[in-house]
């Protein structure tokens, strides 16, 4: 077993280790005394153990030292931040040593124009933010313990808060992150690996996403030593309604109705009667008694709409029944009626001494049927249960509250926390929305994810740290041995029953209608599955004979997305293009991987015709009608605005594809928040069908833009005061999809997509931009681009309906050709660094390929899905993991 | 060891601690190192694992070092969601580590010699008035524009200007100078000279006797010129530091003496100007309320207890400045809150109302107006690191007001801010709030002109 192996492991060595410890940060800052121990025993969950050492370290070459030498001697570490963690994440069950971050808090760089800051894990959340305050600016994620929380802490837990309805949860704003290996290598992705190196581009470089997998990843894969974090500004204004429902199902009504009133609220939290009742006696809210539910919804933006969409949002919880309806714009009663919701968690222990934290995500539309449930539970239990949360994205804070004095009641209170977290499973929820799965919901992740998705996670845990030095025993559940050799967690063999697979077209003509064929795409063939048990016979069939297997939708990128090859049998999804399900209560839909956004958007049309509120996927306009959705995850398109806003990733709820092992594989739900296991949705966005083959992707969507209006900008011959001007509304307005394009394709005169082409012709150039949103913000922003293009020396006019649609069209090919060329210029810069004398010396930027090797190796070991599409030079990389993992 | 009943208590309240760490976001010493063992819920942790008797003798000098970096500002306990009461358990903790004789050593003699009575301050402050008035502080310091380095230079900027004596020693001629005062302003100002049929102790504890005594002068002069009957009654020491040591014998015994001194019927307030006299006093009737001979007694006692500013609103004040219609200096002065005042006592407004009372002066709020200064006694001598790193934060928070003069209404605060404000290089020093009142009283009476 792993646990006697860590434990056996510690105990001869941890004197010396205590000693090689001092030496690298200096004796004030090891501790091992009891006390001491004690103090890093915990967090603000329910479990302790207490640690054998407790290291302190000032920088990231301590940390990457500290981590040598645990290697050297095995001893395992669990960084930790400022322990506010709910689930256990830092308390070190395993022992061994206890790396406390809180030295490194220096805020290193805070680049105003660009908006990003870097920092080290140590930082508090409320300096950042504060810090960033001065400029205008906010760091978005907002959990609850933010002013002593660590962001360190909050990257390790991928934290949320109130304003992750709207802005996102922590992934969502990481740019960059630099981390140590559990053998103290040190690795670092985006901005911090490209620091030094080429000038910083709008668009991610096609790479596995390293990172999406750190966030969240609860200590278990590396120690993040500097953060590269977005800032936003602060919205100009933000307006709050307070509504008060005799039961939660009003309340639950309520918020989606929201979605349905084309309203995108910044907060919509919920407490219930517990809490209300709480706050009324320890906060004096002095809210009536018959309130069963209460509502907080708050909207923020540039200020015109914001008394409208309030307005609205009354009517719209007046029309689910909501005992009244009230706006809060006085400042202290905004701030009263948050310290409320802050507060009330804190509160439980005036009715019980102890509770147990919940963290459930449910579907929006199921939000009421979680509430019915736990009171089922809570009167059969006996036990209170306080409940609040995040409804608008479903993710409730559900909290059995008893007396640990008494063993019945707490022996009741936990077998009612289990009951509700198998509800919410059952409801097509998640164990944890924010808190994380630590050791507290170890228990359940079998019950959430399916054996082969649990296989997949031990992979990637093995790819970081495959001797389990980092934060064993947590996030992941343990299973005897479980390394490589283990032959329960090695990929199982392929099973071939006989089936056929479907039609191989060997026709060199149907062959090119999908990108293939010709001397770079020589495939041997191609399957066009046409059912989902076509596709997954297809593929056993292949991995099963050692074909290499090259996923593809209709071929749109495959000239892109490949280097040239020989062979291999295509398998594409381009006749598996239903809409399984729209979901206009959750603002979710369920497409097969071969959808196209035309098919899609059809969909969202016919729904609104039917009466259903009027949705849209977010960056549809921004693509080729025709190109699958599938596709597009694979390759993770980015979107049309500044920093990846509206790409790909940030819409994917949930993926189901088809493995190495030809094994169907799900994860995610129609929910969110989820921040169970690692982030195999953002690993699988980008990977470019190296990892499988994606079968159906659940999409995010939102209310259709109530308002839409496109500028345009002339700038003559001026292409570098073009730029400039899109640069400068890029970051001005937030909700703005800006593109310089040649003034030639705005006359719509054909496919003249390829600027470099065009300049030298007419050297013409143009800004598009794209206005979304309430009625009177779209006007104040087309204000706010006028004053931008004037101040540029330009003129933004409005243009008329056909124009406008052509010059979408115009920008939308200009940014697919921003795109490739970047793709490809990143594929040249890699091609040049493997050349390169020096290649293979390990480096922060080059351990990351061999990282992304690994991966692949554990995922796909025979490297049968599309190697042609690796990004770097396979062999070499391949072949040096290899090399590197048998050391 | 046996469970002192307090501590037993203490970790009774500890149960309601789910570690949430609301009580680290405000905790100044936290916040000054972000150690675990120097927050509020890392010693919760320790104190907890004292009760439930887990830890070794050997390592309760460790323990009671590190429950020493508590300045027992109650931000916790405000905080604390649950109701725990973090000061109150460190208080108890520190007791039951003390043992019943309390503590030895140096602080020790220090708690029960120098720290009894304010006489006995007094004395011991006898040498620092000969540096001050020898000239040999101003010349060391280069009249004050140069602090000595070091450690030494930190204590040495924490003395305020000393005056040649204490406030008792020359009670008598400031009597008298009160007298003929009062005559000058009744004369100008036009106010009837009136009794206001209130008889006050005025409660001068050690610190303000000792080194502040212009605070004790300006409180006596307030009160005696708004007809306030006031009396100055030999008292101990309120024991504040006893039982902030784990004192807690000696403590009661201060606190008996001080019950039987102004225990008199014919004491209707007893007031004080120092906010940590003040909380404690209020204490009494709690801390006797086992003991026959003084449980009633204590509680009367307790309930009589006001600060100068808090008497002065409830029972009522002249507004100077009225009578003529000189142009006032204007004067934007910042309030820090003491802890034991805000928090300990809820006064908060009435300090505010005495110095927006004073013609000329402007408030400008600190962002962090109850932050604890980290003087908290004698706290900035025995922690000095952290206490510096906290007043740090205190000074930066009051630069940034751009207010040009501090008030507090805690002499133990001004030692503290007074050193910051002089390694600050501000020149103003830190002012309790009757000081500019009494100056206001003072220009109204040598104002010529009077009412038309």
């Amino acid at each position: 077993m792993s646990t006697n192996r860590t434990a056996s492991r510690t105990a001869g060595s941890i004197s010396t280790v205590a000693r090689a410890m001092r030496d690298i940060v200096g004796r004030r800052w090891v501790l091992d005394g009891s006390l001491d121990r004690s103090l890093y025993a915990y967090d603000a969950g329910t479990v302790e153990a207490a640690p054998d050492l407790i290291v302190l370290p000032a920088s990231g070459a301590e940390v990457q030292r500290i981590m040598r030498t645990a290697h050297r001697h095995q001893v395992s570490v669990v960084a930790r931040g400022a322990g506010t963690c709910l689930s256990g994440g830092p308390v070190p069950v395993q022992g061994g040593i206890v790396l406390a971050l809180n030295r490194m808090c220096r805020i290193l760089s805070l680049d105003v124009e660009r908006r990003i800051a870097v920092v080290e894990p140590g930082v508090i959340n409320a300096a950042l933010q504060s810090a960033a305050a001065r400029h205008g600016l906010g760091f978005m994620p907002d959990p609850s313990s933010l002013a002593i929380s660590t962001v360190g802490g909050n990257a390790a837990e991928n934290a949320g808060g109130p304003r992750a309805i709207k802005h996102g949860v922590f992934r969502r704003h990481q740019l960059g992150l630099e981390w140590v290996l559990a053998d103290g290598t040190l690795v670092a992705s985006g901005e911090l690996a490209r620091a030094g190196h080429a000038a910083p581009s709008r668009f991610d470089a096609p790479a596995l996403n390293l990172a999406a997998l750190l966030i969240g990843s609860e200590g278990t894969l590396g120690v993040i030593t500097r953060l590269a974090l977005a800032l936003e500004p602060l919205p100009a204004t933000s307006s709050t309604l307070l509504a008060l429902f005799d039961s939660p199902s009003g309340a639950a009504r309520a918020v989606a109705g929201l979605a349905g009133a084309g309203l995108c609220p910044s907060a919509a939290e919920i407490m219930g009667r517990l809490d209300i009742q709480l706050a009324n006696e320890h906060l004096g809210l002095g809210l009536p008694a018959a309130a069963n539910a209460l509502l907080v919804i708050e909207f923020d933006g540039p200020g015109p709409a914001l008394p409208r969409l309030v307005a609205r949002a009354a009517e719209v919880a007046r029309n689910a029944g909501a005992l009244s309806a009230e706006t809060a714009t006085d400042p202290a009663a905004r701030a009263r009626l948050w310290a409320a919701r802050r507060a009330s968690t804190g509160l439980y222990g005036r009715v019980r001494s102890a509770s147990i934290s919940g963290d459930v995500t449910v579907p929006r539309s199921r939000v009421a049927e979680l509430f019915a449930a736990v009171a089922d539970l809570e009167r059969e239990a006996g036990v209170p249960v306080g409940m609040v949360g995040h409804a608008g994205d479903g993710n409730l804070h559900p909290a059995v509250l008893f007396d640990p004095t008494d063993p019945g009641e707490t022996a009741a209170a936990h077998a009612l926390d289990r009951a509700i977290v198998a509800k919410a499973l059952d409801l097509g929820g998640s164990i944890t929305g924010e808190h994380g799965v630590g050791v507290e919901k170890l228990g359940f992740m079998r019950q959430a994810f399916s054996p082969e998705v649990l296989r997949a996670f031990w992979a990637i845990k093995i790819a970081f740290d495959p001797d389990e030095i980092l934060n064993p025993g947590k996030a992941i559940p343990a299973v005897s041995g479980s390394t490589t050799a283990d032959p329960e967690w090695s990929v199982p063999p392929v099973h071939r029953d006989g089936e056929a697979p479907a039609r191989l077209v060997t026709d060199p003509v149907e062959l090119a209608r999908f990108g293939l064929g010709g001397p770079a795409c020589a495939a041997a063939g191609l399957v066009i599955p046409e059912t989902h048990e076509q596709l997954v016979a297809a593929v056993r069939a292949l991995v099963g004979g050692g074909t290499t297997v090259i996923p593809i939708g209709r071929g749109t990128h495959a000239h892109l997305a490949f280097r040239p090859f020989e062979g291999g049998v295509a398998v594409s999804t381009a006749r598996l293009d239903r809409v399984i399900s729209i979901d206009p209560d959750d603002l979710s839909c369920v497409v097969e991987a071969g959808c196209t956004h035309q098919t899609l958007a059809r969909a969202l049309r016919q729904l609104a015709r039917e009466g259903g509120p009027h949705l849209r996927y977010a960056i549809d306009a921004w693509r080729q009608p025709d190109s699958t959705l599938g596709g597009e995850v694979a390759m993770d398109l980015p979107g049309p605005g500044w920093r990846g806003r509206g790409a790909t990733r940030e819409q994917i709820l949930g993926l189901t594809w088809i493995n190495a092992a030809a094994e169907v594989c799900r994860i995610g739900a129609r929910t969110v928040k989820d921040v169970a296991g690692y982030d195999l949705t953002r690993l699988l966005c980008g990977s470019w069908g190296t990892l499988g083959i994606i079968a159906d992707v659940t999409l995010r969507l939102e209310p259709a833009p109530e308002c839409e209006a496109v500028l345009v900008a002339h700038a003559g011959h001026d292409l570098a005061r073009a730029t400039e001007c899109a640069e400068s509304v890029r970051h001005a307005v937030e909700t703005a999809m800006v593109e310089v394009v040649a003034t030639d394709g705005l006359a719509g005169s054909g496919d003249n997509g390829d600027r470099d082409a065009v300049s030298v012709e007419t050297g013409d150039w143009s800004v598009v931009i794209g206005l979304a949103g309430a009625t009177e913000d779209v006007a104040h922003w087309q204000g706010v681009v006028s004053r931008l293009a004037d101040a540029g020396g330009l003129r933004a006019e409005l243009a008329a309906d056909g124009p406008a649609r052509q010059a979408l069209e115009a920008a939308r090919r200009a940014h697919a050709q921003a795109w490739v060329t970047a793709v490809l210029k990143n594929r040249h810069s890699h091609d040049a660094a493997d050349a390169a004398p020096d290649r293979g010396k390990p480096s922060a930027s080059s351990a990351g390929p061999f990282l992304a090797a690994k991966i692949k190796s554990q995922l796909d070991p025979n490297w049968l899905f599309a190697p042609m599409a690796w990004v770097l030079s396979d062999q070499g990389y391949r072949s040096g993991s290899v090399t590197n993992a048998s050391q | 060891m046996t469970l002192p009943s307090n501590l037993a208590a203490a970790a009774a309240d500890l149960i309601a601690c789910n570690k949430c760490a609301l009580c680290q976001e405000v905790c100044p010493a936290f916040a000054a190192t972000t150690l675990e063992t120097d927050g509020a819920r890392g010693r919760n942790q320790l104190i907890r694992l004292l009760a439930a008797g887990e830890l070794e003798p050997a390592v309760h000098d460790d323990l009671r070092k590190r429950l020493a970096t508590c300045l027992l500002c109650g931000a916790c306990t405000a905080a604390c969601p649950s109701g725990v009461a973090t000061d109150q358990v460190v208080v108890a903790a520190r007791e039951a580590l003390a043992g019943p004789s309390g503590p030895t050593g140096l602080m020790g003699t220090v708690l029960h010699t120098v720290l009894r009575h304010p006489k006995a301050l007094d004395k011991v402050t006898l040498p620092l008035r000969l540096y001050e008035s020898s000239g040999l502080r101003s010349l060391l310091t280069k009249g004050g524009t140069r602090p000595l380095p070091g450690r030494i230079g930190r204590m040495e900027a924490m003395l305020p200007a000393l005056p040649s004596r204490s406030f008792r020693a020359g009670l008598a001629q400031w009597q008298a100078t009160i007298a003929e005062v009062a005559d000058r302003w009744h004369a100008k100002v036009g106010v009837r000279r009136q009794e206001r049929g209130v008889r006050v102790a005025y409660f001068c504890g050690c610190l303000t006797n000792a080194m502040f005594g212009g605070v004790a002068e300006a409180v006596y002069g307030v009160l005696s010129l708004n007809g306030y009957q006031v009396g100055v009654p030999d008292i101990a020491c309120c024991g504040a530091a006893h039982e902030a040591y784990g004192d807690r014998e000696f403590l009661l015994t201060l606190a008996r003496r001080n019950v039987d001194a102004l225990s008199a019927p014919e004491i209707d307030v007893i007031v004080t100007d120092c906010a940590t006299c003040a909380h404690t006093l209020t204490k009494y009737g709690q801390l006797l309320a086992g003991d026959p001979a003084y449980a009633d007694r204590a509680a009367q006692v307790a309930a009589k207890v006001r600060e100068a500013c808090q008497l002065l609103v409830e029972g009522g004040f002249v507004a100077p400045g009225q009578a003529h219609d000189a142009a006032s200096t204007p004067l934007s002065v910042a309030y820090h809150d003491p802890c034991h005042l805000a928090r300990g006592l809820g006064v908060r407004e009435q300090p505010r109302q005495v110095l927006q009372s004073v013609p000329g002066v402007t408030l400008r709020e600190l962002a962090e107006p109850e932050l604890c200064c980290g003087g908290a006694g004698s706290f900035a001598v025995t922690q000095p690191a952290i206490s510096e790193q906290i007043l740090a934060r205190k000074m930066d928070d009051f630069l940034a007001t751009g207010a040009a003069q501090l008030a507090t209404t805690c002499p133990a605060c001004m030692l503290q801010l007074g050193a910051g404000l002089r390694l600050g290089g501000v020149a103003e020093r830190p002012v309790h709030p009757c000081e500019l009142l009494w100056r206001a009283y003072l220009a109204d009476a040598d104002t010529a002109g009077g009412r038309p």
